[in-house]
C-alpha cells in the first residue's frame, strides 16, 4: 500500500454524500415507528428514574441496550455494511456498548436531581431535537432526517446523555463507546469535506467535560 | 484542419512511430483505440465504478444507475472497470446489466484484490457471478497487492481462454517504480494509473514505456475524484475549445487525456446520466493535437 502519509482521509471514503444520506431516508421509511416509541419511551423512563432512581436507571440501561443492538443490525449491517467495509465493525462496536449497558444496567443510578447535570440535559434535548433539526436545515432532505433509535449519531448523543446522568461501577465504561462512535462520525463526515464535521464530535465532548466539571464541582461543594 | 483528415493524419503518424494507433473506422464516427496486443479496437471513453456505483441495495439509486450505464451504451461506451474493492459497486453493475441485457458492447474489466494469492481465485469467481458474465475482457491486479501470486493466476486463466486480457493498476501517482518493474518483466495487456491534465507524471516513463512495450493504458482519476472538474467550471470554457469540437469542461478534460498517443482509454465515474452525456462526448469530433494539448495545459495551469 506504499506509505500511508500519502493518503488523505478522503481516499477511504467509498460512497457519495448522497448515498450516504439516503441510508437515512431509508431507514426512517423501514422503521419510522421504533424510533417513535424509543424517543418517547426514553423520555418517559428518565422522568420515572429522576423520582424513583435505581431499578428505573437499570430499566433505561437495558432498552437503550435494545436500542444499540437495533440499529446496529437495521442500519449498520443491513444498509451500511454493503456500501462501507467498515461498517460491519461498527455493528460489532454497537453489540459490545449494547452488552455494556446490559452490565452497565446492573450498577446503574440516578444522580439525585437531573438539575444538577445541565450538560446532559442540553446533550439529551440537542440529541432528540436540535439534531434532526440541524440536518434539515443545512439542506438535506426531511425523509432523511437523524432520529434517535434509528441513526447511529443521535442515539449514540442520547445514551451519553443518560450516562452521564446516571452513576455506577460499569457505567463511566459504557460512555466510551458512544463517544468513540461521535468521533468516527465526525471523521465520516470530514472524509465526506461536509463543513459540519467538527459539530457531533465536538457537542459529545463538550458535553462529557462539562458533565464532569459540574459533578467535581458538587463533590467539592460536600466536601468543603 | 477538417476533422476526418486529422484523424487519418494522426493515426498514420503514430503508426510510423510504433506507437498505439487511433482507430477511427467504427461507423458512428467515435474515437477508438487499439489495444495493442490484438488490435482490438475499443472506445476511447469508458467508465469507471469506484464510489458512484458503490449505493448498496438501494433500489432508487439503483434505478439510476440502470438509466447511466444504459446512456453509456446508447452514446457508444464499452469498458466498465469496477474491483471488488469498490463495496458494492461489482453487485450494482451485475443489477445494471442484467436490466439492460448486458450489452455486447461491454468490455467488462474489474480487478484482483486480496493480499493472499490463494484467495485470488475465489474472489475473481464471486466477481464473475456478481457481474452475470460468462468471463471477464480484462482483470487487473488492484494496486499491485500481491501481484506476483495473481498475475501467475490470471495468465493461467488467459492461457486457457478463462480471460482475455491481464492487467495491473496504481491510482494516486503511487508505486510508478514497481509499475515499471513489471511492464517491464511481465506479459500484459494493460497497466491503469492515474493520468489527467493536471496529473501528468505517467507522461515521463510510464506512457512511453507502454507504447514501447506494446501495452494498453488505462487512465484512472480523469477528474481527480472530481476535484478537478469543479475547480476548472468555475472558469469560462476558452473560445478556442470550439477547435476541438467541445462545449463543456467534461469532454475538453478527457480528449485531453485520449488525444495522449499511448493512451487507450480513460475511465470517469458519474452517477449523472447528463454528466455521462458530458464524458461522452469526448468520443466525438476533432481530437487535440500536440499543439492544442499544450495550449489546454497552459490554459488550465492558469485557472
Amino acid at each position: 500500500m506504499g506509505n500511508w502519509s500519502d493518503y488523505a482521509l478522503s481516499d477511504f471514503l467509498m460512497f457519495a454524500p448522497d448515498t450516504y444520506f439516503r441510508l437515512y431516508e431509508r431507514i426512517n421509511a423501514d422503521g419510522w415507528p421504533f424510533a417513535l416509541v424509543a424517543t418517547v419511551g426514553l423520555l418517559i423512563a428518565i422522568g420515572l428514574a429522576a423520582r424513583q432512581s435505581g431499578r428505573a436507571a437499570s430499566a433505561i440501561h437495558w432498552a437503550l441496550a435494545v436500542v444499540w443492538a437495533f440499529v446496529a443490525w437495521a442500519f449498520f449491517y443491513r444498509l451500511y455494511a454493503p456500501i462501507n467495509l467498515a461498517a460491519q465493525w461498527f455493528a460489532a462496536g454497537y453489540l459490545v456498548e449494547a452488552l455494556a449497558l446490559v452490565i452497565a444496567g446492573w450498577t446503574a443510578t440516578v444522580q439525585a436531581s437531573l438539575r444538577v447535570n445541565p450538560w446532559a440535559l442540553a446533550l439529551l434535548a440537542y440529541a432528540l431535537i436540535v439534531h434532526p433539526l440541524t440536518a434539515a436545515a443545512l439542506g438535506r432532505d426531511w425523509a432523511g432526517v437523524e432520529l434517535f433509535g434509528l441513526a447511529p449519531d443521535p442515539t449514540a448523543l442520547a445514551t451519553l446523555a443518560v450516562l452521564l446522568m446516571c452513576t455506577g461501577k460499569a457505567v463511566a465504561v459504557a460512555r466510551v463507546i458512544p463517544l468513540l462512535w461521535c468521533v468516527i462520525s465526525g471523521l465520516t463526515y470530514a472524509a465526506m469535506d461536509l463543513p459540519y464535521a467538527w459539530v457531533t464530535p465536538a457537542i459529545a465532548l463538550l458535553a462529557t467535560v462539562g458533565a464532569w466539571w459540574s459533578r467535581r464541582r458538587r463533590l467539592e461543594g460536600f466536601t468543603q | 484542419m477538417h476533422r476526418r483528415r486529422f484523424l487519418a493524419t494522426l493515426g498514420a503518424s503514430l503508426a510510423a512511430l510504433g506507437l498505439p494507433r487511433l482507430a477511427v473506422a467504427r461507423p458512428q464516427g467515435i474515437l477508438t483505440k487499439a489495444i495493442p496486443t490484438t488490435g482490438e479496437a475499443i472506445p476511447a471513453i469508458g467508465m469507471g465504478t469506484w464510489i458512484t456505483f458503490n449505493v448498496g441495495g438501494d433500489p432508487q439509486a439503483r434505478a439510476q444507475r440502470v438509466d447511466v450505464l444504459r446512456t453509456f451504451f446508447e452514446l457508444g461506451g464499452g469498458m466498465v472497470d469496477s474491483s471488488p474493492m469498490y463495496g458494492s459497486a461489482e453487485a450494482v453493475v451485475g443489477h445494471c446489466l442484467e436490466a439492460l441485457g448486458t450489452p455486447q458492447e461491454l468490455f467488462s474489466a474489474t480487478k484482483v484484490w486480496t493480499s493472499s494469492g490463494e484467495d485470488g481465485p475465489d474472489e475473481i469467481e464471486t466477481s464473475r457471478a456478481l457481474w452475470g458474465v460468462d468471463r471477464f475482457d480484462l482483470l487487473q491486479v488492484h494496486n499491485l497487492l500481491a501481484w506476483e501470486d495473481h498475475l501467475q493466476t490470471l495468465l493461467e486463466m488467459k492461457a486457457q481462454g478463462r480471460l482475455r486480457y491481464v492487467g495491473v493498476t496504481t491510482s494516486h501517482g503511487r508505486r510508478h517504480g514497481d509499475i515499471e518493474q513489471v511492464m517491464r518483466t511481465q506479459p500484459i495487456d494493460f497497466v491503469q494509473a492515474t493520468y489527467n491534465i493536471a496529473d501528468r507524471e505517467v507522461e515521463q516513463r510510464i506512457l512511453p514505456l507502454a507504447a514501447e512495450r506494446g501495452i494498453a493504458f488505462i487512465a484512472n482519476r480523469p477528474f481527480r475524484r472530481g476535484d478537478l472538474i469543479d475547480h476548472v467550471k468555475r472558469h469560462p470554457l476558452p473560445p478556442w475549445a470550439a477547435e476541438i469540437d467541445c462545449d463543456n469542461w467534461a469532454a475538453f478534460l478527457l480528449k485531453f487525456i485520449v488525444s495522449h498517443p499511448a493512451v487507450t482509454c480513460a475511465i470517469p465515474a458519474t452517477s449523472r446520466v447528463d454528466h455521462m452525456r458530458e464524458n461522452m462526448d469526448a468520443l466525438r469530433g476533432r481530437v487535440p493535437d500536440t499543439a492544442m494539448r499544450e495550449r489546454m495545459i497552459d490554459y488550465v495551469r492558469s485557472l
